[in-house]
């Protein structure tokens, strides 16, 4: 049986790597033991999410065009129904830092196609993901590289390529930007099919000689005849691209760092690790699996529990999946998928290419209130089967008669466990204490008892230390 | 304090049409045979067309509407728009939210006023939307939006049903978010965030107590929204800036019956809206602002009509000075611009009015500059 | 290709109807077509959740006539997730809800007579009834598709009797969808699953499997739903290839239909032509054929005349073909 650091450990590793798991499923896996869960995260072998069976429930899912809910919907179905938890992370990862708004392209179906892409190579060769990215029509559209030719340069792609996707701002001049925009003249989108009357046809990357820049570019010290894959070669050889890249990974999976915008002036939380995951990168040639490894094996990371506030996605996906409500197609799956949305972080529509200021940017009043009664909704609900498994072991753990002490303390292991600060906890006590003991002894018992563990599930959810994860 | 001829700070609600209204069949040329010849499936014959002078008249579901621009209570401001209409309902929407046509902004501009008004955030009530989310022109950092989606059950815990026991919950909920110094600058600011929640979901929950009416709202989901509007405004909790929305506007099909429709409820709910505050002497400071995200293609396609340009934009209010505003675009095939309308207004101009000669703030940095501003705010003692 | 002429058979193309459109002369997600007694067609909209306006009531099911005709439409806000349509013999219109596990079923001219339905897993219960279809006698079968199986009701609601079960195995099924009856009174089941179509007797005897079998012009990818023509000649759509495949009655597989749709439809070309944008637009494309592709075809039905009427969920349209008799091939060295 494993023991209950493991238990900790485990389910810390779970909301980080995923979106969170069961406690069977935690037990399992500690059972199987930490780094080979890392490893199994790693390189899934569990299928991808079954598309076909969403897009018979839900067709509108297949294709979905201007309005963002259906995509979003799409995306929301793959992670909560994902065996492959790290995958649909680390695309989740890659959004925030490839940040593309559906509020612009305006094609949701083509934002659909690039997360296939984070999904497909995400954890390979950040290179080649750059060079795809380059050639993706919904980030081409995004930041106008249509618009960027040979006599007219648009330096919108090739600015955010350095300042906001490789490099950060101060690791590149103005004269840098200007020839990386001209390395790209031509790297275009091919005429699609119109939407009207029929719906969403294909876009395809198209690369138009006749609209390339073929004079000599002087871009981060080197001259010559660079075309757009140039570019990208000679800046992920930068030292500031590995870290930035690695501190990107620190802030999503580890803990809460400044926003993006603060990084050439305030330094990592901790640099040690941040140089530690960037010596794995560069010495690995630019993988990123190798990163993750070292990364989820660190000390840095286990002990990094509840160092982060819970993005709006984490809190949706990980309470539904707690829960296990919206499990498989469902008629509320459509209108699920604009909660993240409500609470700040509409997914395949972020407010810019900036992407989402994280950490504790994600909360305000309107916000809080959102994200409490979300999960409040649900882990109240004791009808729901991941409720109900939570009770059953609740009333399992003691007898058939417990403390309110008892009460809170396998209510707040099985949310987590997590941890409540001194005031908080004894504020979740006296209340557990002012409704008197707790037995389970017959069934009316039960369904009272039930009902109280609801409750207490529901206070947690609403307390401060409950939007860390 | 502003005040605008009263003692009463000025309200501005926002109606956002959402989906693209078709402003060619809402104000509606009827002498022009340019409406004829465009719109063979979705022309209101002219006898139905609720004329309003020798040439302009109101879709035939606007009755109400007509009324108040009768009693010189609305003003209409044509042509709205702005130049090279992406003719994309998400990139468009946010462009009127954020007033960066050329760059993808992050700022609304109703937040920037909220920021101008409570720059301290002293009020979490300052700003409410109606509605599920927040608009992006009520998002910029730091600014805090009430979002209510039905106020008869707005809070934090609602899902606890038993009153009692949720009453018990949120105090411990005050008692957990309550001081807690020492605990690090993340916690503490989650603690005052949690505080001000809970004060904004109790200020908004004293709402419905004081609020009686004789008005009976009509059962539509836009006259349940503004009859929520109503129910704080006529509170006094100093909500400054209501929002909220009715769709979808969106008609390529079915246009004939579906616009007819949405028109019909959007004014009755505005007249029982209005009816409401003149009965409880709440409407004195009120401008109330209605604009859709752009109008539609000129020619119709056989049952309605797709994404097109230049829109119109109503304004009401006992502080409106009714009338016209701006010009009707010219309809002649070859003064279109694939196929639309083209915008002679720019919409930043439409809101500098607001903002300036209504709400008495300073527009340009909110709208991002100057702009041919509409005087269709009453002056003072006017 | 609009003619494919093999084994002495031709099917042209004919035409498309409908587009993408919430409402009036167009189609949401059509997902099934049945054909009324005076040979206008019935055309499911299975829509979408969670959208506001005109949208949210954009499941519906359409009546049009094959000249582009829309006659009108009806069951708004009456489905959660309608699936199937069938005809009975005395015109009356049956569609299923898998969500909501009843079948409903409305007069020639659209008004709602009724519903019946238990949810359940027991004799005569349904799990998420998909397909439906009647026999010359009028009982009507329903694939209740969660629960593996295909029942047989009178059209009344009473059960007759049931045969399936979850697998792989002869006879068996797994989450079945689309169903027809041939004039023997044959009953084909789209056995989505499992990538075949099965074919059974009336009472439930495996009779042939199609596509079961690589090579057998197998490799059908999640079949949705299967028509027969008046020679009986078996056409499958083979929604997860996004192509009809038709087979002889034997089983073999003769051509494959792809979509050929490349002219707009009546109500298409309404859009475009009021749209100068579109037009121009249209103009800058290089090729054409992706418009005229199926894009997730799901439903079949088949009308008198051979007929062969598909819809596409994705495009939102109809597309036709004809089964012509007496073809004449024009000379190869034309």
């Amino acid at each position: 049986m494993p023991n209950k650091e493991d238990i900790a450990l485990m389910s810390h590793l779970m909301r980080r790597a995923g979106f969170g798991a069961t406690r069977d499923e935690v037990e399992r896996l500690a059972e199987q033991g930490y780094e080979e869960t890392v490893e199994q995260l790693i390189n899934p072998t569990a299928p991808p999410v079954d598309e076909f069976l969403l897009w018979r429930y839900h067709p509108i899912t297949e294709v979905p065009g201007g309005a963002a809910d259906p995509g979003q919907a799409n995306w929301l179905y793959q992670m909560v129904n994902t065996e492959r938890p790290l995958e649909e992370k680390l695309a989740l990862f890659w959004h925030h830092v490839f940040a593309t708004g559906n509020a612009k392209v305006d094609n949701c179906n083509h934002l659909l196609e690039q997360i296939q892409i984070f999904r497909d190579i995400g954890m390979g060769n950040y290179r080649n993901l750059l060079v795809e990215i380059a050639k993706n029509p919904a980030m081409i559209f995004w930041l106008d590289n249509n618009e960027n030719h040979r006599n007219a340069p648009n330096e919108n792609w090739g600015r955010e390529l350095l300042e906001l996707f490789s490099l950060g701002v101060g690791n590149y001049t103005e004269k840098d930007v200007f020839e990386c925009s001209r390395a790209f003249t031509g790297w275009t989108i091919g005429a699609k099919m119109p939407r009207f009357p029929y719906g969403r046809f294909p876009w395809t990357f198209e690369y138009r000689p006749e609209d390339h820049d073929f004079t000599e570019k002087t871009f981060l010290g080197h001259t010559g005849n660079f075309n757009g894959e140039d570019i990208i070669d000679i800046v992920v050889q930068q030292p500031a691209c590995s870290k930035f890249i690695a501190r990107h990974l620190y802030n999503f999976f580890v803990a809460d760092e400044p926003q993006v915008p603060a990084w050439n002036i305030e330094e990592p939380r901790d640099p040690e690790a941040v140089e530690t995951l960037r010596e794995t990168f560069v010495s690995s040639g630019l993988e990123i699996k190798p990163v993750l490894r070292t990364m989820f094996n660190s000390d840095f990371f286990k002990e990094s529990t509840y160092q982060k506030v819970k993005s709006p996605v984490e809190v949706v996906v990980g309470t539904l999946g707690l829960t296990g409500d919206l499990a498989g197609p469902d008629p509320r799956l459509e209108g699920m998928g604009k909660e993240p949305g409500y609470m700040g972080q509409a997914i395949l529509d972020p407010p810019s290419v900036e992407g989402w200021h994280t950490g504790k940017e994600w909360i305000n009043s309107g916000s809080l209130v959102k994200r409490v009664n979300f999960v409040a909704d649900r882990v109240s609900n004791t009808e729901l089967p991941g409720v109900k498994s939570i009770i059953k072991r609740v009333a399992e753990s003691n007898g058939s008669a417990m403390t309110a002490e008892a009460l809170v303390d396998q209510c707040l292991d099985l949310m987590g466990p997590i941890e409540m600060g001194e005031h908080t906890r004894r504020e979740l006590l006296s209340h557990a204490e002012s409704e008197g003991s707790i037995s389970w002894a017959t069934e009316e018992d039960y369904a009272r008892s039930s009902r109280r563990v609801g409750d207490m599930l529901a206070l947690i959810a609403a307390t401060r230390e409950y939007q860390f994860g | 304090m502003t005040t605008n001829g009263n003692s009463k700070p000025p309200v501005l609600v926002v109606l956002q049409l959402t989906g693209g209204n078709d402003y060619f069949n809402t104000v509606i040329p009827y002498t022009d045979g340019n409406y004829y010849d465009s719109r063979p499936s979705l022309q209101i014959p002219q006898d139905r067309v609720l004329k309003l002078n020798d040439e302009l008249g109101l879709h035939p579901a606007m009755a109400p509407l007509k009324d108040k621009f009768e009693q010189g209570g609305m003003a209409i401001i044509h042509g709205v728009g702005y130049a090279n209409s992406p003719r994309s309902h998400f990139r468009s929407m946010d462009i009127w939210h954020t007033c960066e046509p050329d760059t993808v902004g992050t700022e609304g501009w109703l937040a920037r006023a909220i920021r101008d008004i409570d720059p301290e955030s002293e009020n979490p009530i300052t700003a409410v939307n109606i509605g599920q989310g927040l608009p992006r022109a009520l998002v910029a950092r730091g600014v805090s939006v009430a979002s209510v989606a039905d106020l008869s059950t707005y809070g934090l815990l609602t899902s606890i049903e038993e009153e009692a026991q949720r009453t018990r919950m949120l105090e411990r909920f005050a008692n957990m978010y309550g001081p807690a110094l020492g605990t690090g600058p993340v916690m503490e600011y989650l603690g005052q965030t949690g505080l001000d929640a809970l004060k904004g979901a109790d200020i908004l929950k004293t709402a419905p107590d004081t609020y009686s009416s004789s008005v009976e709202y009509g059962a539509s989901p836009i006259a349940r929204s503004l009859r929520d509007v109503a129910t704080i405004h006529t509170a006094d909790l100093g909500t400054r800036i209501f929002y909220t929305q009715h769709g979808s506007f969106d008609t390529h099909a079915a246009q004939a019956t579906t616009h007819a429709q949405l028109w019909t409820d959007v004014s009755e709910a505005i007249t029982d809206f209005w009816d409401d505050l003149r009965e409880q002497d709440a409407d004195e400071n009120v401008v109330m602002f209605l604009f859709s995200e752009f109008g539609r293609r000129v020619r119709d396609n056989g049952s309605g009509t797709d994404h097109g340009a230049a829109g119109v934009c109503f304004a009401i209010g006992p502080k409106v000075k009714g009338g016209w505003y701006s010009e009707y675009p010219e309809t002649r095939a070859e003064a279109l611009e694939q196929g639309d309308l083209v915008p002679n207004q720019d919409f930043r101009g439409v809101y500098s009015t607001i903002l300036n000669d209504w709400m008495k703030l300073d527009a340009k940095p909110i709208v991002n500059g100057q702009f041919e501003a509409p005087q269709f705010i009453k002056t003072n003692g006017a | 290709m609009e003619t494919t002429t093999v084994a002495g058979r031709t099917w042209n193309f004919v035409k498309a109807i409908g587009r993408n459109a919430a409402a009036g002369n167009g189609f949401t997600q059509p997902t099934a077509v049945a054909i009324a007694r005076d040979g206008s067609m019935y055309v499911l909209s299975r829509g979408q959740e969670g959208a506001g306006g005109v949208v949210a009531q954009n499941k519906r099911i359409g009546k049009i006539t094959m000249d582009d005709e829309l006659i009108g439409d009806f069951g708004r806000q009456e489905f959660t997730w309608p699936v199937g349509l069938a005809v009975s013999k005395d015109d009356k219109l049956y569609c299923s809800d898998e969500y909501g596990n009843f079948i409903a079923w409305y007069s020639a001219d659209g008004e709602r007579l009724g519903q019946w339905g238990e949810a359940g897993s027991k004799e005569g219960e349904l799990s998420g009834p998909s397909g439906i279809a009647f026999d010359a006698d009028d009982n009507l079968y329903v694939v209740d598709s969660l629960n593996d199986r295909v029942q047989k009701f009178t059209k009344d609601g009473n059960f007759i009797t049931s045969w399936g079960g979850s697998g792989s195995g002869e006879g068996q099924l797994d989450r079945p969808w689309g169903v027809t009856v041939d004039k023997d009174g044959d009953v084909y089941v789209a056995d989505w699953g499992n990538d075949r179509v099965q074919k059974f007797s009336g009472d439930g005897k495996p009779l042939l499997t199609f596509g079961g079998e690589p090579g057998q012009g197998g490799d059908l990818k999640r079949p949705s739903d299967v028509a027969v023509d008046s020679e009986g000649d078996v056409y499958v759509v083979d929604w997860g290839n996004k192509k009809v495949q038709i087979y002889d009655s034997e089983g073999n597989a003769l051509a494959a239909l792809y979509g050929d749709a490349t002219e707009f439809s009546k109500w298409a070309k309404e859009v475009v032509e009021s749209n100068p944008d579109v037009v121009k637009a249209y103009r800058r494309v290089k090729d054409r054929t992706p418009l005229g592709l199926f894009e997730r075809p799901v439903g079949i039905a088949i009308d008198d005349e051979d007929r062969i009427i598909i819809t596409e969920s994705t495009r939102g349209r109809l597309q036709v073909y004809a089964k012509e008799k007496n073809y004449l091939e024009p000379q190869f060295n034309l």
